[in-house]
């Protein structure tokens, strides 16, 4: 469909915008033409505006078409904050649409199917949205980058929103995954505190007024979001490790009927060497106690635990159920489920981890974990010392 | 079973183009007169104006006399939108001319007749024609990136630099970036400890 730029008819038509707009007589200086060229689209009503953009994003649903999503969010402001009251959470819509969804946790009643492309040369990690349904995806979105540096005594992958792009002083820095020296203990950072823009609904303790409150400006710096150890498991080298992650930022009741996790509206780019590293979420140090209520105690956090795998006697092997997801055996294949507070394992898997290429892995993920905190729990499978082949 | 209505344009006293209407059908048709805000005046069989939530409330709530005004609507897009009316009330959703006219209708539209068509439709509450409208700039939007819809909009860049800065690389590596894996290839088993299904 072609369209013709706006001609003579533009001077007639400002005498119809509901907004008032100069008035194009005799006598105003040309200043004014300017202002009528300089759009009625600008102020077109927001209800109107929004009917618009709302077509779009119910049309442009799936990757690659949903760049035009992304292409109304960056016309100007008043077209973002469209945008942004129309585009859904993961959580919700099962879709991923502007940057910030990889920080939001993702759909509630099944895993969104991602891959991981690693190239062994420059030490790097793609993750990618699988585009197809087929249970082997052939085609992906680009969603986060990483990149290993070795140091002395540890390993760190800086996680990065561009592909190709992985430097630390990157304005595209998003957060990072840092081993201990024996590659059994690992912490995921996240460049901006989880709470970033998120409202605070009435269910959450104590210290609100009112049903909702905006989390106030925390500092920016590198808080750890995600605390990962590594085991031998009983049977040492010649069994499955065992896994688990604390999640800092999610509290255990996320997973039980009713519960909400963080998520945050607004990304923040940054540049890594400016930021400080932040102490442990949940800790008693005064900077925490003064941010709002959103933090809890330790024992509140959200644990995940492998599931653990079963002996099959035919094939003499540890067997788990990817379905069909994961093709090659592998150490570094996983699937995490909750952990209650009695230590119980819940069977909803809510992050599965495999290889089925050579240098290819599919990473599967769900509420409430977002892809960014799976990607570098991920990760971590591909450091760890222990128990490696 | 709708006459041979036709809008006509009252110009100074003199009717232009006029077509008397089948005798059995003058007590049932009725015109309306329409005013736009320049004053130029369109007589409108009531049924098309009906068309219009806005106006067909103001017939219901006794308005008979004179000339409607409407000065949220000029001469060119009221005419547009009578066209529209004539094509499509009292006609079915699946009306094949309905819908050829609807194309017609939006191909080679400039961005700012789009504009006043969707401000007059919202105005006189005509949702079909608002809907036509909106989904014609919605497809518009489909294939254009962010330049190209400023452009055509006619919308200045607000955003600060930083914001800028953020949006460039949303639209850049974010939007752009994806991959093929050329998948299918299995490696043999590698220890045997974790297996599929």
């Amino acid at each position: 469909m072609s369209f013709k730029s706006g001609g003579a008819s533009r001077s007639l038509g400002h005498a119809l915008s509901s907004r008032s707009s100069p008035p194009v007589h005799d006598g105003e200086p040309s200043v004014v033409v300017d202002d009528a060229q300089r759009s009625c689209w600008a102020s077109m009503p927001p209800e109107l505006l929004r009917d618009v953009l709302m077509r779009v994003e119910v049309e442009e649903s799936s990757w690659p078409a949903r760049k035009y999503v992304v292409a109304c969010a960056g016309v100007c402001k008043s077209w973002r904050g469209v945008v942004k009251e129309i585009v859904m959470t993961p959580e919700v819509s099962g879709r991923l649409t502007l940057p910030i969804s990889v920080k939001q946790p993702g759909p509630r009643n099944f895993p969104l199917q991602c891959f991981i492309r690693r190239n062994r040369t420059t030490r790097t990690y793609h993750l990618y949205l699988g585009l197809t349904q087929a249970a082997l995806t052939d085609s992906g979105k680009f969603l986060l980058a990483a990149r290993k540096y070795r140091r002395p005594t540890c390993s760190e992958y800086i996680i990065s929103l561009n592909a190709d792009d992985m430097s630390k002083g990157s304005g595209t820095y998003i957060g990072k995954l840092r081993s201990n020296f024996f590659g059994t203990r690992f912490v995921v950072y996240d460049a901006q505190h989880p709470d970033s823009g998120v409202t605070i609904s009435r269910s959450r303790p104590t210290r609100l007024v009112g049903s909702k409150q905006i989390a106030p400006r925390v500092p920016a710096g590198n808080y750890p979001v995600v605390h990962i150890a590594y085991e031998l498991n009983v049977l040492g080298s010649r069994g499955p490790r065992r896994i688990q992650c604390i999640m800092n930022s999610i509290p255990a009741s996320a997973v039980e009927p009713g519960g909400t996790a963080p998520t945050p509206t607004e990304l923040s780019f940054s540049n890594l060497d400016s930021l400080p590293s932040m102490p442990f979420l949940g800790s008693k140090s005064s900077w925490t106690e003064n941010v709002s209520g959103s933090l809890f105690a330790k024992e509140e956090m959200l644990v995940l635990k492998n599931k653990s795998p079963r002996w099959h006697d035919q094939l003499q092997c540890w067997c788990l159920n990817f379905r069909g997801r994961v093709t090659v055996a592998s150490v570094k294949n996983f699937q995490l489920v909750a952990s209650d507070s009695a230590g119980q394992e819940q069977d909803m898997v809510l992050l599965q981890f495999g290889k089925v290429g050579k240098d290819l892995f599919t990473m599967d993920y769900q509420y409430p974990i977002s892809a960014f905190q799976a990607f570098g729990i991920c990760l971590s499978s591909f450091d760890t010392k222990l128990a490696c082949e | 079973m709708a006459s041979e209505a036709v809008a006509v344009k009252i110009q100074e006293g003199v009717a232009v183009d006029a077509v008397v209407p089948a005798a059995s059908e003058t007590s049932a048709q009725r015109k309306i007169l329409l005013k736009s805000v320049e004053g130029e005046e369109f007589l409108v069989d009531e049924l098309f104006a009906r068309g219009s939530k806005m106006i067909s409330n103001m017939i219901d709530d006794g308005f008979t006399e004179g000339a409607i005004p409407l000065p949220n609507v000029t001469a060119p897009v009221l005419s547009k939108v009578v066209e529209y009316w004539k094509h499509h009330v009292g006609k079915s959703e699946t009306d094949k001319d309905a819908r050829e006219f609807d194309r017609a209708f939006v191909k080679d539209a400039s961005s700012s007749v789009l504009f006043d068509i969707i401000m007059a439709a919202n105005y006189l509450d005509c949702k079909p024609l608002l809907d036509l409208a909106c989904q014609a700039v919605a497809d518009a939007i489909r294939d254009m990136n962010v330049e190209q819809v400023r452009g055509f909009f006619g919308i200045t860049n607000d955003f600060t630099p930083e914001e800028e800065a953020a949006v460039l690389e949303e639209n850049r590596e974010w939007s752009n970036a994806l991959t093929v894996t050329g998948n299918g290839q299995k490696e043999s088993n590698e220890g045997g400890n974790i297996v599929l299904p």
